[in-house]
């Protein structure tokens, strides 16, 4: 049962990094339109 | 809580933001279907261009003198103030009271209006109007529509131009006359002083 918990504390962790990369990500990269994106690609052409 | 490793906390909090980085962030290329770049797209039919869609699709309101001013400004999305007529079957002449001689002479001053409504019925007007054309999703333009146009460098290419396969169109036009009232220029023309 110890075992388990600890298992579920390291996976709780895990779960914690994600979110936390998935806020920054959201906030810090934000979507433009599909034309935008497009025109600031390098070398489109 | 006590017995847990917090080196081993740690770690998988780290692998999670990684693993999460890796997955949600990475360098965009811009790819372009194998076909499209072969310019076999002529197989490959654009879906804005079939019969279907001409009822709905809507014509961009192009007043003649922002043409020449300001092309960017005049993309198709903007300011659609006007439905194609309803056409019962592809090929009738959309020729009527909607499409007014300023729109026609945008496009194709050259040709009288009768006919440049009936030459393009089936192709609905692009971000220039009469006479040009959005891609299609394979990049390819309208059956026998053989000049592309860039945007970024407001050039158009003709095919014996040296980057004509490589370029990828933004807009695709009719004849280089469409092209050059859009505000294009053509491809050779910083080449040849005397053009």
């Amino acid at each position: 049962m110890d075992f388990v918990i600890q298992w579920l504390w390291y996976l709780a962790a895990f779960v914690g990094g994600s979110a936390v990369a998935w806020l920054i990500t959201v906030v810090s990269i934000r979507r433009t339109s599909e034309e935008d994106a497009l025109a600031a690609l390098p070398g489109a052409r | 809580m006590n017995n847990v490793n917090w080196w081993l906390m740690a770690l998988a909090f780290v692998l999670g933001l990684l693993l999460t980085f890796a997955l949600m962030i990475r360098r965009v290329k811009r790819q372009i279907p194998l076909y499209a770049a072969l310019g076999a797209g002529a197989g490959v039919k654009a879906p804005h261009v079939s019969a279907p869609d001409i009822p709905t699709t809507k014509l961009p309101h192009v007043s003649a003198p922002n043409v020449n001013a300001k092309p960017r400004h005049l993309s198709g999305s903007d300011a659609p103030t006007m439905e194609m007529p309803l056409v019962s079957a592809p090929g009738v002449d959309v020729k009527g009271p909607h499409v007014s001689g300023g729109e026609l002479a945008v496009g194709a001053a050259a040709v009288a209006g009768g006919a440049a409504a009936a030459k393009f019925a089936d192709v609905p007007p692009g971000p220039y109007g009469v006479g040009s054309a959005k891609p299609g999703a394979a990049g390819s333009g309208p059956e026998g529509w053989t000049i592309k146009g860039n945007e970024d460098s407001m050039l158009y290419h003709t095919p014996d131009s040296p980057s004509y396969k490589q370029t990828i169109a933004e807009v695709w036009f009719n004849d280089e006359d469409v092209a050059t009232k859009s505000g294009f220029t053509r491809w050779d023309k910083g080449r040849h002083p005397r053009n």
